[in-house]
């Protein structure tokens, strides 16, 4: 028995050395270390997961829902800059979603999140406003008319964020639709005013957000901005994201942004807040931004290492590194079991 | 497909194509073992966890008319690890624990007698070396090599009990971070002592259990294991094992 044992302790020290943690020191590549006076944040430990959903092609038998130029490639643009420079793990891809497609996505996902995960919900696409009752949908490609039981009501989609704010740690919802606004009940939401940045976002960060970010009021929106292939409001949300060069940004810093940009090139003005009832106690949703220019080296030989974690006694702390550009083949990812299939090995 | 053609399609299948089907399936987890490692190590997205885990068994069975009923309780321990890329996983699991006989115990058997014995202290390890792929989101197949080495203490006597089994395991979540699970297979056996082959036999395992997910590294497991093995021997005999209890675990994943 005790030679028994004695080899299995032997089996495990081996492989855990073949461990992706244990092997990282042996990382190929420059590192950059964080320089001692650089920000290190208590950030949580948990996935960032996104649902992305992309409308273009509706097949309404009335012909009330035209198709969208632009709904699908500002969903693949967002998707590909998650992935690429804010390291998204766990994106599902949804393209023409219908009402029941998009309603077992918002389900699948809500099983999968785990406690303090961050989780991104985007969709672009038709949106509807009722001019009596004005109450505000989003419009599937399988939507029938003007009939609002084949819609998705707003507060359908409320209830599914709810679920899914109840386990993660933050939540944000981006729409690009019209009358998107309508998601919003109340309450907006200021950016940092704090000029100490380590304890802003220490602090926003330790907080559950529960965040809304709409491409507009209770308007229409356009569809092709400046013929760039993007609407406006996913047109200057992709660029603020894009050129963003500090690691840690705040779904409220880009937000801001995006409005002023939005409202000052195109008839249309963003709107943000939270979601009331959903335990958002006014902490933020953090990007985390992963690929860093270093002038003279090739990005895929860079790998930078972010201290978030501080309270590690050994200052290893969470390493985030930078990874070449995925293949500009945009694939639709694998949904395959994601943290619960890994926590149980089943034996005969 | 009835029960009894499974269990003779396994039978003969293993009679005679084990040895080179073992040895193709040892290859190919440890392909995919190394595989992984490799991927893990260049910064992919797999998943590599380690597992501790107490099962308190009562082991019960027993030797037809040849000696009396034999029961005894003890906890075992296992360790594991798994690896997981994808749908695809690979994974080991080291189980071991000292069973005490007071009076019936499992018969000594070779290939043409068999010993009665009365009182005994048999240490049981399991080596169980797998892997397996989710076909559906939630339920996954596995193919499983499974090697239980049975020594009685003090009395020079010890089996290596071998198979390749398949089984099938789900999960689905449940409230507030709890995660349900089963999992069954079956798998035939070939009963070795010494470089003899003394007999063959046949394996089924059940086991349920909830896991509670702390955070998205840590995660405990409570669950029931069940599992029934019988033993066919080359001199006429046949012994029926059957062995049990609840199971205790923590998973650490990187």
């Amino acid at each position: 028995m005790q030679r028994l044992l004695l080899f299995m302790l032997l089996v495990l020290a081996t492989l855990f050395c073949l461990s992706p943690v244990a092997g990282h020191a042996a990382s190929r590549g420059i590192t950059l270390e964080p320089r001692p006076d650089a920000l290190q944040l208590p950030l949580g430990e948990g996935v960032y997961r996104a649902l992305i959903i992309g409308n273009d092609n509706y097949n309404d038998p009335e012909k009330r829902w035209p198709s969208l130029k632009t709904a699908v490639n500002d969903a693949r643009a967002v998707k590909q800059l998650l992935q690429q420079n804010y390291g998204f793990r766990d994106i599902t891809f949804l393209q023409d979603a219908t009402r029941s497609e998009v309603l077992h996505a918002l389900a699948d996902l809500s099983h999968r999140v785990l406690p303090n995960d961050n989780v991104l919900l985007y969709y672009a696409g038709h949106g509807y406003l009722d001019p009596e009752t004005k109450k505000g949908y989003w419009v599937p490609v399988d939507a029938q008319g003007l009939d609002q039981t084949t819609f998705l009501r707003n507060s359908t989609i409320r209830d599914e964020m709810n679920t899914i704010a109840a386990r993660a740690k933050h939540t944000l919802l981006i729409s690009d639709s019209c009358f998107s606004g309508t998601l919003l009940r109340s309450g907006t939401r200021g950016i940092n005013t704090d000029t100490d940045l380590q304890r802003y976002y220490s602090k926003v960060a330790e907080k559950k957000s529960v965040q809304i970010i709409t491409a507009g009021g209770v308007e229409f929106v356009d569809d092709n901005y400046q013929q760039s292939g993007h609407s406006p409001f996913t047109y200057f949300l992709v660029n603020e994201l894009k050129s963003n060069e500090h690691p840690l940004v705040t779904a409220s810093e880009v937000s801001s942004n995006v409005e002023k940009a939005v409202a000052n090139n195109a008839d249309q003005i963003p709107e943000s807040g939270v979601l009331q009832g959903a335990g958002d106690e006014l902490g933020e949703f953090i990007f985390i931004r992963l690929n860093v220019d270093v002038k003279g080296i090739p990005r895929d030989r860079v790998k930078v290492q972010v201290h978030v974690n501080p309270s590690d006694q050994d200052g290893a702390g969470k390493t985030i590194e930078a990874t070449p550009a995925p293949s500009a083949e945009d694939k639709t990812p694998d949904i395959a079991p994601d943290a619960p299939a890994a926590f149980h090995l089943p034996t005969l | 497909m009835n029960h009894n053609f499974v269990k003779r399609y396994f039978m003969n299948y293993s009679l005679t194509n084990t040895n080179r089907m073992k040895n193709c399936i040892v290859l190919l987890l440890m392909g995919m073992n190394l595989s992984f490692a490799a991927c893990a190590s260049a910064g992919e997205a797999d998943r590599f966890g380690l597992g501790a885990r107490l099962q308190l068994s009562n082991w019960k069975g027993d030797n037809n008319s040849s000696s009396p009923d034999f029961e005894a309780s003890a906890s075992q321990l296992a360790l594991s690890l798994r690896y997981q890329h994808g749908r695809f996983y690979s994974g080991l699991s080291l189980q071991g624990g000292s069973f005490s006989f007071d009076n019936g115990a499992p018969a000594i058997n070779n290939k043409t007698t068999t010993v009665p014995v009365t009182s005994v202290t048999i240490d049981r390890g399991e080596v169980d070396l797998l892997a397996g792929y989710y076909f559906w989101p939630q339920v996954s197949l596995f193919a499983d090599i499974k090697n239980v080495t049975n020594t009685w203490r003090d009395k020079g006597y010890s089996t290596k009990v071998t198979g390749l089994g398949l089984g099938i395991t789900g999960f689905t979540p449940l409230p507030n971070h709890w995660i349900f699970y089963a999992t069954f297979g079956i798998v035939p056996l070939t009963i070795e002592t010494g470089s003899d082959t003394i007999g063959d036999g046949s394996g089924a395992s059940l086991e349920l259990g909830a896991t509670y997910s702390i955070d998205n590294h840590h995660n405990l497991s409570i669950g029931v294991k069940s599992q029934s093995q019988t033993y066919n021997f080359d001199n006429g005999h046949k012994q029926t094992h059957s062995l049990g209890g609840l199971t205790l675990g923590y998973n650490y994943t990187f």
